[in-house]
């Protein structure tokens, strides 16, 4: 063995070929697409004109004035914020209930993840179901233990519906919320623990001293990832209520959606582009906390 | 310690009342499926007098659900391969080059992760370029959406992976090709299992870039198929949950010998360290 070779260390090489695949579907199929919507957003796209003529920002000003958008645009705001709130306070619960020594907590963390891995078209149906006014599981159960006040038009009365895509979203999806403050719960050493009962504290502000601020990088990871799905979000809206009665439920993405549908492309690009921006605007400075916190653990 | 053991015990018996009212919906399904259309639109969690297997017979026929199974299969096995292949070659490269590039691109495609589809420019796209309403246009657009996320967990792996490999591999007279298909492809195993079953399931659940650019129902998969049974059959539920049952039996099968890498999955991507 000659140790100078093993001293001097090579030239190892990374060639730019190895970006090329991925960045060939990427920009092409979902940067490009992105991108061209902004301007299109400022043309006249439509299926009855066979010339795209340039407008500028009057369409802009359109769909700021139209009130279904800005219905849809409400929903899209009350259904994120609702499953951000109530699906990171069930999943922090879960996942301090499932983290407990318990025997069969593999079992239960399979049953709550379970509904994450059903496929949205089915999930809608089952739901209509449920949710049925006249013969639905819940009105149904409501009455039969007394509480028929409470039952209601659910997807069917235009106030509900939008609640009702959440409730559904929530069901579905609190349990991927709590594997990931599972995994961060499993991060925080033992020995904090250990250290602050011989310091004599106690459960509680052993949560509010180790556990919570420990926590606070999935919190921040979750609250994210919750905001970013329910911004954009289709398929729980299109599969449940269909963004009906009337337009009562719609949210951005089904109704670009619905104009594309009537041929009316540039509107479409429109309300795409402003979702873009509304998210980047939202997400760039959470994003940005993200990847400090990245290189701080390179 | 004893308290803490009952308290535990009893924290148990009230995770589990919850966890099995989680599956009501679950268990309306099989019921209804099983009853005749009168009963199944009443939606009782009730075990039917006579159970109508026949149902199964009309929901296996009419709703298409072999065919179903096959163009789902043959959507999701080439995005699964496209995606995960073109992760890793691009993962490798951002994890071990450290140059302002670098940064830039890995920042420029986790952004990927937070943008919408982009209903009518992509719809435009595919059919400038014929691939509107083909199998392989649904493939690359669902790929597109799938690398952002690939990429994010697979730099965070390949970055655990230490560099002494690379050199080894350099002085044993590998070129950079070699080295990516023998060296370090056999090690990103775990996370090959982990980003495989998460983008199967994206694939395989997906009912958005399907319904956007595939109208010809000949190509439908089994959550569309699902769908269109629905519009058909509109108040025979009985019909409708069977479908929706014999829909869900592939993830479920999957589900159960996969559970582990997916939650640990979901764990280790979304919080590294």
């Amino acid at each position: 063995m000659k140790t100078r070779t093993l001293r001097s260390r090579p030239a190892i090489r990374y060639p730019m070929t190895f970006i090329i695949p991925a960045m060939a579907v990427y920009m092409i199929f979902f940067f490009y697409p992105t991108v061209s919507g902004f301007y299109y957003a400022l043309t006249n796209w439509n299926s009855r004109s066979t010339t795209i003529r340039y407008v500028g920002f009057s369409q802009f000003l359109d769909v700021l004035k139209n009130p279904t958008i800005e219905l849809a645009f409400k929903n899209t705001m009350i259904y994120s914020i609702t499953i951000t709130v109530v699906k990171n306070i069930l999943a922090i619960l879960l996942a301090l209930a499932l983290n407990a020594k318990i025997r069969s907590r593999n079992t239960l963390r399979a049953i709550y993840f379970a509904p994450a891995i059903l496929n949205i078209v089915a999930m809608g149906l089952v739901f209509q179901g449920l949710l049925n006014p006249d013969f639905g599981f819940v009105n149904t159960a409501l009455r039969a233990m007394g509480l028929g006040f409470m039952a209601n038009g659910w997807i069917t009365d235009p106030k509900m519906a939008i609640y009702c895509t959440a409730i559904m979203e929530i069901w579905r999806a609190t349990g991927i919320s709590m594997a990931i403050y599972l995994a961060g719960l499993q991060s925080i050493p033992q020995d904090y623990y250990e250290a602050a009962t011989l310091d004599g504290a106690h459960g509680w502000s052993k949560f509010t001293g180790i556990t919570l601020p420990l926590l606070a990088p999935a919190v921040t990871i979750n609250v994210i990832l919750c905001l970013i799905y329910g911004f954009r979000m289709f398929e729980v809206i299109y599969y449940l209520t269909g963004g009906g009665p009337g337009d009562s439920s719609q949210v951005m993405q089904t109704l670009a959606y619905k104009y594309m549908g009537q041929g009316l492309y540039g509107y479409s690009a429109t309300i795409n582009v402003i979702l873009v921006v509304f998210i980047l605007v939202v997400t760039i400075p959470l994003l940005s906390y993200m990847r400090r916190r990245d290189s701080r653990l390179m | 310690m004893k308290k803490i053991r009952r308290q535990n015990k009893v924290l148990e018996i009230v995770l589990w009342i919850f966890g099995l009212l989680l599956l009501i919906p679950f268990l309306l399904v099989v019921l209804t499926s099983v009853k005749d259309s009168q009963t199944a639109g009443l939606f009782q969690l009730t075990l039917p007098k006579v159970l109508h297997f026949e149902n199964y017979k009309v929901v296996w026929k009419e709703g298409q659900i072999l065919h179903g199974f096959l163009n789902s299969t043959v959507i999701a096995v080439p995005m699964c391969a496209l995606s995960l292949g073109c992760s890793a070659l691009l993962s490798f490269y951002l994890a071990r080059v450290k140059s302002k590039f670098s940064r830039f691109l890995y920042m420029f495609i986790v952004m990927g992760m937070t943008a919408p589809l982009s209903i009518v420019t992509t719809f435009q796209l595919l059919k400038s370029m014929s691939l509107l309403n083909t199998r392989l246009g649904v493939i690359l657009v669902q790929t597109a959406l799938e690398i952002p996320f690939t990429t994010f967990i697979m730099v965070g792996f390949v970055e655990t992976l230490p560099r002494e490999l690379d050199e080894a591999a350099t002085l044993d007279g590998c070129g950079p090709y070699r080295m990516f298909w023998s060296v370090i492809l056999p090690l990103l195993k775990p996370v090959f299992v982990t980003t495989l079953i998460l983008a199967f399931l994206d694939s395989w659940n997906d009912a958005q870039v399907s319904l956007f650019f595939l109208s010809d129902w000949h190509k439908w998969t089994m959550p569309l198929n699902v769908f269109r049974f629905y519009r058909y059959y509109q108040k025979e539920w009985n019909y409708i949950f069977g479908s929706v049952f014999l829909t869900t039996i592939p993830v479920l099968i999957a589900y159960l010998f996969g559970q582990k890498y997916i939650i640990d999955g979901m764990t280790a991507g979304s919080v590294k360290g």
